[in-house]
């Protein structure tokens, strides 16, 4: 099976878009098949503010790149990994390997000031 | 920027727009990450990303330093559209469009029209506008609301009678969503007690679990419906993540305590929960994974087996069991002095353990609890420095309900964790 994607829109949908109100008790199909108006079932969506990335630096020579585990299936592994990598084909990159503090969904203030103050970068892994 | 695996292409996407980043950037590594070697990681790092082709590291470098488009530098808060009304069409393409927006549970539904939701609202003093609740599909994605005209729509297409409706309202309040994203295809279970037992004929003895009661069946599936759809839907790959999905999520079991069959000093499970004796309560459950059954226990080791049953269900991460005790096996736990339910569930809560080394060991527990131990969160901070062979104690979300028809000397586990209760007579 194909999972569809959110905004989907099929020419139901875009029939639907342009139908108005709709008055079904009384109406049918030219078949005789009866029509029917019904009411959304889905729940009601909060906003959401946006927010703008990060500026990018020009070049990464010299930069501090926070590589930050959440301790989630083996994203350690991952990281450590790709630390090798870079320390190979990317000397003029420092990299620091951190986990973040507590369960993979919690904050961790003191990790995001410690990186903003040495104006790093980061990349997150999660595992799965 | 973020590194995923790409069984969670779509789920990134969306968790990233939640977050108001939609244009987020991202890499893909393959799947899965967990249970490789350092050298197939090593692998990885050095191939290609799976979703865009490109090589890895060079797009997760590109993304450390290309300069920011227009589209990554919006600000400001925008909202969703919502379709009130869907038709007219026939039931044939009406059906197609919700069972395409996963909508609908893939079986037949009944046309939510507003004569029908109408009817399920008369059973309500309550505002149709009036908000009920919040849900996630999981409790790291944004919350939704919802209505009692919400929950009415799928009470109809549930195919619910009306008189069951404040029943239905009442799981609604509970905010417990019995079909959750989670991989581990997790399921709810809602047990009732109290006068609505007889007014709705809901089953609390053969059978009771499933199948064969309409109110159980019919509010159980109206409360999968509400679940997917009042949290934006259950899209497979985006707000349903189930890796191996579960029938008890299909239809949700509904059912009734069995307080005929309870020994004197166990109280029916609403009583434990503060309520009174005569009060309508419908008790929700949630983590539902997995269901033994074993038989009788016996005098000479029954707190071996025991153990050994209770433990041999689920990981030692997952705290919660449910104990489904049929009333024709109540007997033995009462002679073994277990005489009322608080005492069954602190003996369960203190002998069912694993040894410190393999507790430390599990995945699950590396996945939940490693980080909050590191943090100093107790007890897990403690139970990182105990010895390997030192018993822990894992069990703290343990509940007793009787139920079943006592046709042989049968009893379950169920993986079940107990969320909330709610008065039925307070969604009249």
């Amino acid at each position: 099976m194909r999972p569809i994607k959110f905004g989907f829109a099929s020419a139901l949908g875009l029939m639907l878009a342009s139908a108005g109100p709709a008055f079904a008790a009384a109406q049918t199909a030219a078949s005789g098949e009866p029509l029917y108006t019904v009411l959304n079932p889905t729940g009601i969506a909060p906003e959401i503010e946006r927010k703008a990335m990060a500026e990018r630096p020009a070049n990464l020579d010299g930069r501090t790149i926070y590589l930050v585990d959440v301790t989630f299936n083996g994203g350690d592994l991952f990281l450590q990994e790709m630390q090798k990598w870079m320390a190979v084909n990317m000397p003029e990159v420092n990299t620091e390997l951190r986990i973040k503090r507590g369960i993979y969904s919690a904050d961790d203030p003191e990790l995001w000031e410690e990186i903003q103050s040495v104006d790093g970068m980061m990349i997150m892994a999660i595992g799965h | 920027m973020g590194v995923v695996v790409d069984a969670l292409t779509d789920l990134a996407g969306d968790k990233a727009t939640e977050e108001g980043m939609p244009a987020l950037r991202l890499a893909f590594t393959h799947t899965p990450v967990g249970g490789k070697t350092t050298a197939e990681l090593a692998e990885y790092i050095a191939g290609e990303d799976p979703v865009t082709g490109q090589p890895l590291m060079d797009e997760i470098l590109g993304h450390l330093s290309r300069p920011l488009n227009d589209e990554e530098q919006v600000t400001g808060v925008y909202t969703r559209p919502r379709q009130n009304l869907i038709g007219p069409d026939t039931s044939e393409n009406i059906q197609k469009y919700f069972d395409d927006r996963f909508w609908s549970d893939q079986m037949p539904i009944v046309m939510p029209t507003r004569e029908r939701v109408d009817e399920m609202l008369a059973q309500t003093s309550h505002s149709p506008d009036e908000i009920v609740g919040r849900m996630r599909v999981t409790g790291v994605r944004e919350a939704w609301q919802y209505t009692v005209e919400t929950v009415a729509i799928n009470a109809v297409m549930a195919g619910a009678k009306p008189e069951y409706f404040p029943a239905i309202l009442a799981l609604a309040a509970s905010q417990t969503n019995a079909r959750s994203s989670s991989t581990s295809s997790m399921a709810g279970m809602a047990v009732v007690n109290g006068p609505i037992v007889d007014e709705l004929l809901l089953n609390s003895g053969t059978g009771a679990l499933g199948p064969y009661n309409n109110a159980g069946t019919l509010i159980g599936r109206s409360w999968g419906l509400l679940s997917s759809n009042v949290t934006g839907g259950s899209v497979p790959g985006h707000t349903y993540m189930g890796v191996q999905g579960n029938p008890m999520s299909t239809v949700p079991a509904v059912f009734a305590e069995n307080v005929d069959g309870l020994p004197p000093g166990w109280n029916p499970l609403h009583v434990q929960k503060g309520f009174d004796l005569d009060e309508s309560v419908i008790n929700t459950f949630s983590g539902c994974q997995s269901q033994n059954t074993m038989m009788v226990l016996r005098d000479e080791d029954w707190e071996w087996v025991l153990k050994r049953f209770i433990g041999g269900i689920g990981p030692p991460q997952r705290s919660a069991k449910l104990l489904l005790v049929d009333p024709a096996v109540t007997g033995p736990f009462v002679r073994f002095g277990l005489d009322t339910k608080e005492k069954l569930i602190e003996w369960v809560e203190t002998n069912v353990t694993t040894p410190k080394y393999h507790y430390w060991l599990d995945q699950e527990v590396i996945n939940y609890r490693l980080g909050p131990a590191r943090a100093g969160l107790e007890p897990y901070a403690t139970w990182l420095t105990l010895p390997d062979d030192a018993p822990i104690p894992y069990l703290d979300n343990v509940e007793v309900v009787v139920v079943g028809g006592s046709g042989n000397i049968r009893w379950s586990v169920n993986e079940c964790g107990y969320s909330r209760s709610v008065r039925v007579d307070d969604w009249r």
